[in-house]
């Protein structure tokens, strides 16, 4: 492995899986003007990490153990100490991306995309500089000529972009009405599982009971009201 | 993928002030026409049961239109089916709430009374106990 430069870039790799981390590591160091300074597979080891390990730039992969890393991302750059962070992702939804770009990303990275891509976004970044796709570029220059600045974000969109595809799941289904058991019995998962995915959603969303996630469900459209079809 | 240079426009989006406290919720609230029972004794101890649309809903009230007064403070029981359609009663999620009236407002535009209670509980029912 190639001696890191003096003035190598310090890079904190946040993602769930090890061997991923692995192999981000091994191509990482493979360029002698990076280095990985620390790894952190959830939320907690990210923000403890960030905040000892100062790194000048954070890969954060989007999905760590079913929680959005988007719900911390803000947190984790300020742990960090202003390091500029690169979101990695699998999924292509451009929703997501500008989320992210408006919770603080500088960069958004897609894991399919070739390996040198991923070193030429880290060294844009810690230039200061943003790395994003020119649909995902144009739709934040709309965002903010309409006056929507990135950083008047609506705070409701930001909690519930940090909701994951299950806990959505749940949230449409205690709208249908159905109970912890009927909806772990639905989803194929124990009504333990249930409890802790709406502990998370209840935090996520700050409502304090069912009856307030439904109406902010309803609200926000995570759920359809029932309508005559159901009869 | 292209790279932009947007430093700046970025630099604005990545450091938001994004506090808990500065998230902290108003009460949240639904303006729809669920259908409603509400169930009251009267100032002549008569018990009075009426089924009409609510006004809106929030996790702590809710407000709803009468062809007649109830007093403040009187205790009400109410079954919402948390669907607007008028029809759609049986099949939709239903919650019930106990609350007290507390706002009574005198209005002259459709000479009803609006009605506002604030809950002490709730629990929804579900289709078992409905049975």
């Amino acid at each position: 492995m190639p001696t890191p430069h003096t003035t190598a870039i310090r890079i904190l790799l946040v993602d769930d899986h090890a061997v991923v981390r692995a192999g981000l590591r091994m191509l990482i160091e493979s360029h002698p003007h990076l280095t990985v300074v620390a790894e952190a597979a959830d939320r907690a080891e990210a923000l403890a990490a960030a905040a000892e390990a100062r790194p000048a730039v954070i890969l954060l992969d989007l999905d760590l153990r079913g929680e959005s890393s988007l719900s911390f991302l803000p947190e984790l750059s300020a742990a960090s100490g202003g390091a500029n962070v690169i979101l990695l992702t699998g999924s292509r939804d451009q929703d997501v991306h500008l989320q992210a770009v408006r919770l603080g990303a500088m960069g958004v990275v897609l894991k399919e995309q070739a390996s040198d891509v991923l070193v030429r976004a880290i060294e844009k970044v810690h230039a200061g500089e943003a790395w994003l796709d020119p649909t995902l570029t144009a739709r934040l220059v709309t965002g903010i000529a309409s006056g929507r600045s990135a950083s008047a974000v609506d705070p409701e969109q930001a909690r519930i972009a940090s909701l994951t595809e299950r806990e959505r799941e749940v949230i449409a289904l205690i709208c249908e009405g159905l109970q912890n058991k009927a909806i772990g019995q639905r989803l194929f998962i124990s009504e333990t599982t249930v409890r802790h995915h709406l502990t998370s959603i209840f935090n996520k969303l700050g409502v304090e009971n069912r009856l307030e996630l439904v109406i902010y469900a309803y609200r926000h459209e995570l759920a359809k009201l029932p309508g005559p079809s159901r009869r | 993928m292209l790279h932009h240079g947007l430093s700046n426009l970025s630099s604005a989006a990545d450091r938001l002030a994004f506090t808990r406290e500065q998230e902290r919720r108003r009460a949240l609230r639904i303006d729809l026409p669920f259908p409603a029972t509400i169930r009251y004794v009267d100032s002549t101890m008569q018990r009075v049961t009426l089924r009409r649309p609510i006004d809106n809903l929030s996790a702590c009230g809710l407000y709803l239109r009468l062809p007649q007064p109830i007093a403040l403070a009187t205790v009400c029981f109410v079954v919402v089916s948390l669907s607007p359609a008028p029809g759609v009663y049986a099949s939709a999620p239903q919650v019930a709430l106990r609350g007290v009236v507390v706002r009574l407002d005198q209005r002259g535009e459709d000479h009803q009374y609006g009605i506002a209670l604030e809950f002490d509980r709730h629990r929804f029912l579900y289709a078992r106990a409905r049975e």
